[in-house]
């Protein structure tokens, strides 16, 4: 390709890129630091808007309360998302098939509706409830909605394909040569697995983690709907900041934060695995 | 010594069950996956005018309501064209990025790579937030054209990722072969680029079309008040009540997703994009 057709190309999407996200994120740190009084933009400087975030133990409460409900979906995910790739990577024709369907179907159909789905069956005459009287198991229905065990169960669900492709690619690329060998060599199936396979799919379990730990500290929808308007989580704080309260400062500040935070965790995530995987950095 | 007998006990027992809580775990996992949506569907039929579960008869009321109401019907009319105009943008902007991305040779080209697929990687509720503020800073409000672009920003590395994915598996002695029997420059793009891209752009524009159409989390910020798109009305139906017309809709959009899907599956199959994703 020649060169000026290379910019031509390249430009319009570029360009794009760059006035439509890039400036505004760039601004977006800088819009923290000045008042903005519904909507009108106002060139007087002030640092109100971090410090009332750094300084107010509710929004430091909030974000680690954030955190750590992004870090157990994380988990959640990796320890139910590795078994069905598992299955998958040991399944055989048509078994694959209904397996790859269904992990790939959610992703189809909007987070919206199956966080409705889940006020289905997590209210109060939703079908758990239902099942859970009928077995006799319980003599009240159980509240799940509107609580923190709700917005667990509904985001581990809603994010737990983005755990699972990841580790489906990982496992394509594991070597059945050492598995033979660990078998020749006395090692049990659950020591292969552990000790062979798994370790062999550590770049992938880093890709899902990072992953969902992204989508996860900045869901919106499934806290707050199956949390409640108010439930205590950044996103749903900051839709109530921008749309509510129409505070654009410090939602420009809690913003900012949210995504150096998640950043940083990021980072974190990333430096764990590789001490993990000291072979992956050779090539 | 009582270590080893231990982490020999604790060997021997993963052994036997190790295998077992793999396949329970697995089990609830996949059950986890398509329950709610099949629930929603089930209880679509209902006959009550609240949600509960399970049903306790069988009708079309539900669904009639919903082709009944004006609101509901224009939002979803809106929603299509957006996500129509969205992919437009994205396959005008995303094609040539990606074919110049692997045939260029420029410096800086991993920076440019970079930037361009970043997006995917910024929070939805950060990107509706930064796009919202800035824009009305330069007096544009929240609007239909502010949204359909707000929706390319974040499915645009999407179309070019996937279109890049093809473009690396295509040969170019093929493009060099027509050159050197004399077809134009346009020529080679249409008759010998093109045909061997379509199943990434394809994959690329659904999958484009169908984040564009969910979105709700950037829209929020983005689409005008008045007029909103079909996830911030099914927000609104549910965040107070649960609007039981919503399992009609989701029920809708779920048959309409599968249906696409089915439509082009077999053939993006056996072009083996499904690995590019």
């Amino acid at each position: 390709m020649r060169s000026r057709q290379t910019v031509l190309s390249l430009l319009p999407a570029v360009l794009f890129t760059t006035g439509m996200i890039g400036l505004p994120v760039v601004f977006l740190f800088v819009l923290g630091f000045f008042k903005i009084e519904r909507g009108n933009f106002t060139a007087v400087p002030t640092t109100d808007a971090y410090a009332s975030i750094f300084k107010d133990p509710f929004y430091l409460e909030m974000f680690f309360r954030s955190l750590w409900i992004a870090l157990f979906v994380t988990f959640l995910c990796l320890l139910i998302g590795y078994p069905i790739a598992y299955l998958f990577y040991r399944a055989k024709g048509r078994w694959k098939g209904a397996i790859l369907l269904i992990v790939l179907a959610p992703l189809l159909t909007s987070t919206l509706v199956r966080t409705f789905g889940w006020m289905v069956l997590l209210g109060r005459e939703g079908a758990l409830n239902s099942a859970l009287l009928w077995l006799h198991a319980i003599d009240h229905p159980v509240v799940f909605l509107f609580t923190i065990k709700g917005v667990l169960i509904g985001m581990t669900q809603v994010l737990l394909p983005y755990m699972v492709l990841p580790l489906m690619a990982a496992l394509e690329t594991v070597s059945p040569v050492l598995e033979e060998a660990a078998t020749n060599l006395g090692a049990s199936s659950w020591q292969t697995f552990w000790r062979v396979i798994v370790p062999q799919t550590l770049p992938g379990i880093a890709g899902g983690v990072s992953l969902v730990f992204i989508l996860a500290f900045s869901e919106f929808p499934v806290p707050a709907l199956l949390g409640g308007s108010t439930f205590k989580m950044i996103p749903v704080y900051l839709y109530q900041t921008m749309a509510t309260l129409l505070d654009w400062s410090r939602g420009a500040a809690l913003a900012s934060v949210l995504l150096i935070g998640s950043g940083l965790v990021l980072y974190l995530i990333q430096r764990l695995f590789r001490g993990m995987t000291p072979w992956t950095s050779a090539s | 010594m009582d270590e080893c007998l231990m982490s020999e006990r604790s060997s021997q027992w993963l052994d036997r069950f190790g295998g077992a809580i793999l396949i329970t775990l697995a089990t609830v996992g996949l059950l986890s996956l398509i329950l709610p949506t099949l629930i929603v569907v089930v209880e679509s039929f209902d006959t009550r005018s609240f949600i509960a579960f399970p049903p306790e008869g069988f009708s079309f009321a539900r669904y009639r309501d919903v082709l009944g109401s004006e609101i509901i019907v224009q939002s979803a009319e809106l929603s299509f064209l957006c996500s129509l105009a969205t992919v437009a943008i994205d396959l005008l902007l995303g094609v040539p990025a990606a074919i110049a991305i692997v045939r260029g040779n420029f410096r800086g080209k991993d920076i440019v790579t970079g930037f361009l697929l970043a997006p995917i990687m910024l929070p939805g509720i950060v990107t509706g937030i930064a796009i919202l503020l800035f824009y009305s800073l330069f007096g544009f409000s929240q609007s239909i054209p502010l949204m359909i672009l707000s929706h390319v920003v974040f499915t645009l590395p999407f179309m070019i990722r996937l279109t890049m994915a093809r473009m690396e598996r295509t040969n170019q002695s093929l493009e060099e072969a027509a050159e050197s029997l004399g077809a134009g420059q346009w020529q080679v793009f249409r008759l010998i680029l093109l045909p061997q891209l379509w199943p990434g752009i394809i994959a690329g524009g659904g999958f484009a079309f169908l984040n564009s159409f969910d979105n709700l989390t950037i829209s929020l910020f983005t689409a005008p008040i008045r007029e909103r798109p079909l996830p911030i009305e099914l927000f609104y139906m549910t965040r107070f009540d649960l609007d039981p017309r919503v399992s009609a809709v989701a029920a809708i959009e779920f048959v309409f997703a599968f249906a696409l899907v089915a439509l082009f599956d077999s053939k993006l199959r056996s072009s083996g994009v499904m690995k590019d994703i």
